[in-house]
């Protein structure tokens, strides 16, 4: 017992060290298991209040082009409401309209906490539960696609933007409807890759690439970003596509989260497919 | 006394909120992300017990890691160079020891001095932890580069703290 007690005292540092040590790998890979629970990033209590209050300060400096923004954004959304259409048809009987119903319903919040140099980046934005927000949310931008939302505490959630090699979204060229799916390389914030687009499809530089509205999380038809680059590799079937990605994720502050009113009716007819 | 230890607890906070504020921010090509934070345990005296410089390797690192959401990367990286740190000190000591009442940086120790103790650390904490971040050697030659640059980035703020943070 007395030379246990030697020997610890004598190698105090060398098993402190592997101690902490472990118990820090131990927190890494924990973590890691559910893809770093993001769940902690900044959702707890206190760095969740240190970045609300920087980022409040660093948004007043960019109020004038956040406000020019809105301003051509809320001038876009007048030009697409349906009581300023002058009404060609004339109804000689009332009808219950049954032709347009909601399915997509739109949440406005503000990202608080960003990050773009990792392999793996989070968004953390300042709606959460209470605000009726749940995971696998589609969240965009003014000019167009962000993520997905991860975790969602009470008034915070985590969003998996398409800067993080673990999301992956279906996407298609709009100028002729070939899909493809959309994945990050892990470098330079500005480009993604466009996959799976194959010899045959007609395009050119600059056409628009959109969501496909295949996942039941995204609409279809909201912008991502434009054909920067392409080439022909030997051996393989498909083009390599660089799409320039029209959200510039270093300068995001205002973003819409959009639910799918219809979602568990169209996953519960699909998984029905699948089960057969 | 409790003057010193006041200004190291006062730089422990700023470099920390520089660090998730600014640096973490800071980006060109993908590559370079400095980390700066790691000065806090350079500057510990040379008297420094090796348990405390643990214990506070591992404070800083776990502090940084809860404002990144990383638990664990920084913590493990801050703790492995704090296990380096006596050793080295050691290693790189003049032949007559380190003169009392003096402490480790650049305008009592001198460049060679400094270089020799801050670039092994540096470099060794960045590649900890940019392995641990991305936990595997596949695209070993890329993350080796990332190490590289950062590397070179942060030894470049760590000498100016020595003109401006921790001047005579």
């Amino acid at each position: 017992m007395r030379n246990l007690f030697k020997i610890l005292l004598r190698y105090h540092f060398v098993i402190l060290f592997f101690l902490i040590e472990f118990f820090s790998l131990f927190l890494v890979i924990q973590n890691n298991h559910y893809q770093r629970a993001s769940f902690l990033k900044s959702t707890n209590f206190l760095s969740g209040r240190v970045y609300s209050w920087f980022d409040s300060f660093s948004q007043y400096l960019s109020l004038k082009e956040a406000n020019e923004e809105l301003v051509r954004e809320n001038a876009y959304l007048y030009n697409n409401l349906k009581s300023f259409y002058f009404t060609a048809r004339v109804d000689s009987h009332k009808v219950v309209d049954n032709e347009y119903k909601q399915q997509w319903e739109f949440i406005d919040a503000q990202v608080i906490n960003t990050s773009t140099n990792k392999q793996s980046n989070y968004l953390t934005i300042n709606k959460g539960r209470s605000h009726g927000l749940e995971p696998e949310m589609a969240v965009i931008g003014p000019k167009g696609v962000i993520g997905v939302i991860k975790d969602v505490s009470l008034n915070f959630a985590t969003v998996i933007p398409i800067l993080n090699k673990n999301l992956s979204i279906s996407a298609k060229i709009k100028r002729n409807n070939y899909y493809g799916s959309l994945v990050w390389l892990g470098n330079d914030y500005h480009y993604a890759k466009l996959n799976e687009i194959a010899y045959h499809v007609q395009f050119f530089y600059g056409d628009t690439v959109v969501t496909s509205g295949f996942s039941a999380i995204f609409p279809e038809g909201i912008n991502i970003g434009t054909i920067y680059y392409y080439s022909k590799k030997e051996g393989r079937n498909f083009y390599d596509i660089t799409v320039k990605l029209s959200t510039d994720f270093k300068s995001i502050s205002n973003v819409y989260i959009i639910k799918n009113l219809m979602k568990i009716e169209q996953a519960t007819l699909e998984n029905k497919a699948t089960n057969d | 006394m409790i003057k010193e230890l006041l200004r190291s607890v006062l730089i422990f906070v700023f470099l920390i909120l520089l660090q998730v504020l600014v640096l973490n921010n800071i980006q060109f090509s993908g590559y370079i992300n400095p980390y700066m934070y790691i000065l806090i345990l350079f500057m510990l005296p040379f008297e420094t017990p090796g348990w405390l410089g643990l214990v506070i390797g591992f404070i800083l690192g776990f502090s940084i890691d809860l404002f990144s959401g990383t638990i664990g990367m920084h913590a493990s990286a801050t703790v492995f160079i704090a296990f380096i740190r006596p050793f080295l000190l050691r290693l790189i000591a003049p032949r007559d020891g380190y003169e009392t009442g003096t402490f480790p940086r650049l305008y009592s120790q001198g460049y060679r001095w400094f270089f020799r103790y801050t670039i092994p650390l540096v470099f060794i904490h960045h590649f900890f932890l940019f392995y641990v971040e991305m936990f595997t050697f596949t695209n070993f030659f890329t993350t080796f580069l990332r190490v590289i640059l950062s590397s070179i980035f942060s030894l470049g703020l760590i000498l100016l703290s020595q003109f401006f943070l921790y001047k005579k």
